[in-house]
């Protein structure tokens, strides 16, 4: 009897998980294979589900699942203007609820099992660092060319295009793009000039010293971790993923300021680990390399300034025993950052960001209200329509992206500039009021940064219209070129998960929970990586947008090497004992 | 290296993992870009890891099997979705190297179930304790289907009637002559309870309404004769309650108990009839004919309640006579019987009656959809050959009504000269062979379509019309339910819903008593096991051959009404002493 009830378990569990999946994958359910996808699924459960159960897979399925079905509710109701509330707690959402929860447990278990018991150190690496340093970086740019040939002179987005009008002084140079990623694009134009006059080859020099830099960075990286006996084949695998795989190469070759942001975000988190590998062998250049960094790392984002205030007091903390320079060298780099960018910006003209540009949120939210006809009282109407009119306000919401509004030209920008406290006194009293509209509004203009599936504007392929000059010329036959561009597409099997924020998201957090259960000192590195999550989960003006998040693709490689890197792992061992 | 490679336990499953994932992904059962479809590509590479380098004595078995699946996947995909494309070629699109991709993802799918499950299912022993009492089972098991049954009866009263049930109700009215086309014993079957309901109310929808209510119980109790007969064969109780529940609770049977059709009562009957060659292999020894009049009943009432049935039961006579070779002074005289029965009765007691026969157009389906296709592809015909066509339906209206999936509208066209073909069968005959030697590709294209159902599982067709069809008689449903609740039952009777949804499907079927009978023989070790199984692939033999529909469903129903005892056989304890226990 024990037996039948087993199997019978077993069977509701499959089943349960089996309902789920024919839901989200829209199974054609008279499939044959969709069947066997059940009976895989049986037999799966059966030998695995118990013996593999653990606390940390329980409590990460839950919080994946509350995440992945509150966000598919979100997700349907973005253009409705029905409570996703009322839409979520019914009977539906729950079974699916208790399938997918079976479902998140019995992979995050087995995900969880084999990234803890994973050995990827050995004895067989390379021996010169520096021919590797050469190789790596060869073999990258070697994989990037086609890419560049054939996006030739680089993807160029809105944004690149705005800030070459801006270091041409066809426009007003405005602190919204980092100046110093505009004065960068300005260095590489002015070098292109001397060589040609071609604007297509001028715009290019800055995508290829871009490349340069990326490579270089991946390429140390790479030596990072051969310097920490990572295995040979792996490190093979890394250079061609980080030449290869589509992210990663179209992005080298986009003139976006998150790209080199990316980069040096790496580098950041490879200083934090080096931190904290040789916490007792600190020398002053460990601090100067940290110094530069950080400065790096500020000036090529204006938001990655919240992420480093509220990484401070964790990395103080943990090294109290060494407070003094790094309190030294973290007041520098304010010093220099604030300095630069008040004084010196100012000495220069730069006009700064709209205070108004980072209430993305507040706006959305009364965006959402007047979307969904809340009833406003008298005194809202009037306050609200010193903004902006609520029939306006009605028609250029658009759930993604808070420009609609932001940027409507039926917005009283000036007077929104000057009165924006105002506003956030008004957007205080309407949360306040109407708190459901409000919550399932932020829900859903941070959809993307929690909840996998949503499909975004990942890579701008080719050159944006412009009057600069600038347009793609691909240099190589159109079958190639036809290839490259099919690489982004969202429905490649495997290669079309690479463009899933909240897929990348996720697992960062499991990677959070094996460094957790591993070595608790490495997780200061998940310090700026939830600082910089925070920024975006605030102020956020695109409901979910790679490039946004494109940090957190060159950083993941390193939190997921992070967990076996045998230095850490054999002082933690010894402690242990 | 290659050995490197081979023992390698991670290589060949994640290899074979990512082929599966893509293919499932290429044939539009996973979405590319959904974070469930990683989950499942893990849930696959973890089941990969883990079985499919097991090995077992069965392995080559299993391969092939696996192989022959995965073909009739990819195949069957191609020929559904080009049915109504009159310039693709199935044959150019099957030899791709994408079809390759298919094929190893496909294969090695099904290959790791199957050697999952196989080994398991032919070693498995059921503890002899868990064993009902058999005292009242019988009536337990006609009461639970009766009752499981009854809503439908309720949400559908006073039954689900087609064209076919209206014609026949005709027959029964007296409104049209009695004809052979629909089985005339159904036509009997349906006489008796409604007149016996019109004499009682000389209600129309209440003397239907009790049409279905014996049709129930009549069904009802051969479901439950079936679970006695495994009681009394001790089967483990777990079985019987799930052959039980099947019956019960799959909703084909609760829609089919109260569908007018002769498919139906036909279908039980072939149920009937397999348990009765169940006890024929028991008795194999000892079998003596006084035993065996049950065997001529059920026999007779299989072959006269459809009329392509005598085809099955020649197959199913010459495959007895085969295996009861050394008993032929019983066998001859039973199988002489019936077929002097039957044939008497099809040829002069019909006559005598004026019970019109069907013409033999009735089953030259496959020949028309083979010239049908041709046709709508644009094939070039000779003088001859249009002359000849157009003297049978003219080529432009052979052109235009093709339909890949049923042949009536050829059939049954305005146009359609059946007396032609009955005049000259010879001649049409010729002309078949030379167009199917002529257009191999097209012939066998259409071939595959017309019967595509029957062996390939993803057909979308209708299973069930759950109403009554517009008729003149005044028999109209009278639901005790609201429309809402009838609606979302109704839901029940497509293929739309997950699980349920793939107990309407033929091919399935067939594949899983396909396996059935792989695993009796491997556990019985002995071949004459199979006899149990020929009525149904007989049955299924006739569809391949004569169908007139790609996939209809109730043709085939009968492999659903046998399926549980067939799945059941190769864990049949012995109750004779014909067949060997596992080793």
């Amino acid at each position: 009897m024990k037996r039948l009830n087993n199997n019978f378990g077993y069977l509701l569990i499959s089943l349960m998980i089996y309902l789920a999946l024919a839901k989200y994958l829209s199974l054609d359910n008279f499939n044959i294979l969709s069947l066997i996808i059940y009976i895989l699924n049986f037999i799966v459960v059966k030998k695995y589900f118990f013996k593999l159960l653990s606390k940390r897979s329980i409590i990460l399925s839950l919080i994946f699942t509350l995440c992945f079905t509150l966000g598919k509710v979100c997700f349907d109701n973005m253009y409705t203007t029905k409570n996703v509330f009322i839409e979520y707690f019914t009977f539906e959402t729950l079974y699916l609820f208790i399938g997918i929860f079976l479902l998140f447990t019995l992979l995050i278990s087995i995900i969880l099992k084999k990234l803890e018991t994973l050995n990827l150190v050995s004895e067989n690496n390379f021996k010169n660092n520096k021919k590797l340093f050469i190789i790596s970086f060869i073999v990258i740019m070697l994989c990037l060319i086609p890419y560049f040939l054939h996006s030739f002179p680089g993807l160029i987005a809105p944004d690149a295009i705005y800030q070459t009008q801006q270091f041409k002084h066809l426009t007003t140079l405005t602190d919204h793009h980092p100046v110093l990623h505009t004065f960068f694009l300005k260095v590489c134009y002015a070098f292109g000039s001397i060589f040609s006059n071609s604007e297509n080859i001028r715009a290019s020099v800055s995508t290829i010293v871009q490349m340069i830099i990326m490579s270089s960075i991946y390429s140390y990286f790479i030596v990072f971790l051969n310097k920490h006996k990572i295995d040979k084949k792996i490190l093979i695998g890394l250079m061609f993923l980080f030449g290869l795989l589509p992210v990663y190469a179209f992005y080298s070759i986009t003139m976006w300021k998150d790209v080199m942001f990316g980069g040096f975000f790496l580098l950041f988190l490879i200083n934090i680990y080096v931190f904290i590998e040789k916490k007792e062998e600190l020398k002053y250049y460990h601090f100067i390399s940290f110094a530069i960094i950080s400065l790096l790392v500020l000036f090529f984002r204006n938001n990655a300034l919240y992420m480093y205030i509220l990484f401070i007091p964790f990395i103080l903390v943990y090294f109290k025993d060494k407070i003094k320079p790094f309190a030294i060298t973290i007041s520098l780099v304010l010093l220099c950052f604030f300095v630069v960018k008040y004084p010196v910006f100012n000495y220069f003209g730069v006009e700064k960001s709209k205070s108004w540009e980072y209430l993305g949120m507040p706006i959305q939210q009364v965006g959402r209200m007047a979307y969904k006809d809340v009833n406003f009282t008298k005194e809202e109407k009037e306050t609200l329509e010193k903004f902006i009119t609520i029939e306006n306000l009605k028609s250029d919401y658009n759930p993604i992206v808070s420009d609609g509004i932001k940027f409507s030209l039926n917005l009283n920008q000036e007077y929104f500039d000057s009165h924006n406290m105002e506003f956030l006194l008004l957007w205080k009293d309407l949360v306040i009021e109407h708190f459901d509209v409000a919550v399932e509004s932020y829900l859903i203009s941070t959809l993307g940064y929690w909840y996998p599936n949503l499909a975004n504007n990942a890579v701008e392929l080719g050159v944006t219209d412009n009057d600069l000059g600038f347009y793609q010329q691909s240099l190589v036959p159109k079958s190639v070129g036809n290839f490259i561009d099919n690489l982004y597409s969202y429905d490649t099997p495997i290669l079309s998960l690479q463009w899933n924020l909240g897929l990348i998201i996720w697992f960062t957090i499991i990677l959070g929970v094996v460094c957790y259960r591993k070595n608790k000192k490495n997780l200061l590195c998940y310090v700026p990586i939830v600082g910089m999550w925070l920024t975006l989960m605030v102020a956020s003006p695109v409901n979910g947008m790679l490039r946004y998040i494109f940090w957190l693709y060159t950083a993941l490689p390193l939190l997921f090497f992070i967990n076996y890197l045998p230095s850490i792992n054999i002082k933690s061992t010894k402690k242990r004992r | 290296m290659l050995d490197k490679i081979m023992n390698n336990k991670y290589l060949i499953p994640i290899i074979l993992s990512l082929f599966t994932y893509i293919s499932l992904c290429f044939q539009d059962v996973l979405p590319a870009n959904n974070i469930f479809s990683l989950l499942v590509l893990v849930l696959i590479i973890y089941f990969y890891k883990n079985n499919i380098l097991k090995k077992s004595e069965y392995n080559r078995d299993i391969l092939i099997f696996s192989l022959f699946f995965a073909v009739i996947l990819i195949a069957g995909r191609i020929l559904y979705n080009f049915r109504y494309s009159a310039t693709d070629s199935f044959w150019n699109e099957l030899f791709t190297i994408k079809n390759i991709i298919y094929l190893i993802g496909n294969t090695s799918l099904i290959y790791t179930i199957l050697v999952t499950v196989i080994p398991k299912l032919v070693n498995i022993k059921f503890k002899d304790k868990k064993v009902f009492k058999k005292k009242y089972i019988f009536l337990w098991s006609l009461l639970i289907i009766f009752i499981c049954w009854l809503p439908y009866f309720i949400v559908y009263y006073p039954g689900i009637i087609t064209g076919d049930s209206i014609d026949e109700l005709n027959m029964v009215l007296g409104n049209r002559a009695v004809s052979d086309h629909h089985a005339v014993i159904h036509f009997i079957f349906m006489y008796i309870p409604y007149k016996i309901g019109y004499f009682i109310s000389e209600n129309v929808n209440f003397s239907v309404g009790l049409i279905s209510l014996v049709q129930m119980l009549v069904m009802a109790s051969i479901f439950a004769y079936s679970v006695f007969f495994l009681a009394k064969r001790n089967v483990n109780k777990y079985l019987l309650i799930a052959t039980l529940l099947f019956y019960a609770i799959v909703p084909m049977f609760g829609f089919y108990s109260i569908t007018m059709w002769k498919d139906i009562i036909f279908s039980g009957m072939v149920l009937l009839l397999v348990l009765e060659l169940i006890k024929l292999l028991e008795k194999k020894n000892d079998i003596s004919f006084k035993n065996f009049y049950s065997f001529i009943i059920i026999s007779l009432l299989t072959i006269f309640f459809r009329n392509n049935a005598i085809y099955m039961y020649f197959i199913l006579a010459l495959v007895t006579l085969i295996v009861f070779r050394k008993k032929l002074k019983v066998i001859v005289p039973m199988l002489i019987i019936v077929f002097a029965v039957f044939f008497v009765v099809k040829g002069p007691i019909y006559n005598y009656f004026g019970i019109q026969t069907s013409k033999s157009s009735e089953y030259i389906a496959i020949p028309l959809q083979q010239i049908g296709r041709m046709a709508y592809k644009g094939v070039e015909f000779t003088k001859g050959e249009e002359e000849l066509i157009n003297k049978l339906i003219p080529l432009d209206t052979l052109r235009e009504s093709y339909n890949a999936e049923i042949v009536d509208s050829i059939k049954f066209n305005y146009n359609y000269n059946a007396e032609a073909f009955e005049e000259n069968k010879i001649e049409y005959l010729k002309l078949w062979i030379s167009l199917c030697f002529k257009h191999f590709g097209i012939a066998t294209e259409a071939y595959l379509t017309s019967t595509l159902g029957y062996y390939y599982p993803n057909v979308d067709y209708w299973v069930t019309t759950a109403k009554i069809d517009e008729n003149d008689i005044g028999v109209h449903t009278s639901s005790f339910v609201p429309d809402n609740i009838r609606n979302e039952i109704t839901k029940l009777g497509t293929r739309t819903l997950p699980i349920i949804g793939n107990t309407w499907c033929i091919a399935l079927a067939f594949w899983l008593i396909l396996l059935s009978a792989y695993i009796a023989v491997k556990r019985y070790r002995k071949k004459s096991i199979l006899y149990v199984y020929v009525p149904i692939f007989g049955i299924w033999l006739t569809m391949m051959v004569a169908t007139p529909v790609f996939a209809e469903f109730r043709y085939i129903f009968s492999a659903f009404t046998c399926l549980p005892i067939l799945l059941i056989v190769p864990f049949l304890k012995k109750r004779g002493v014909s067949y060997e226990k596992v080793k």
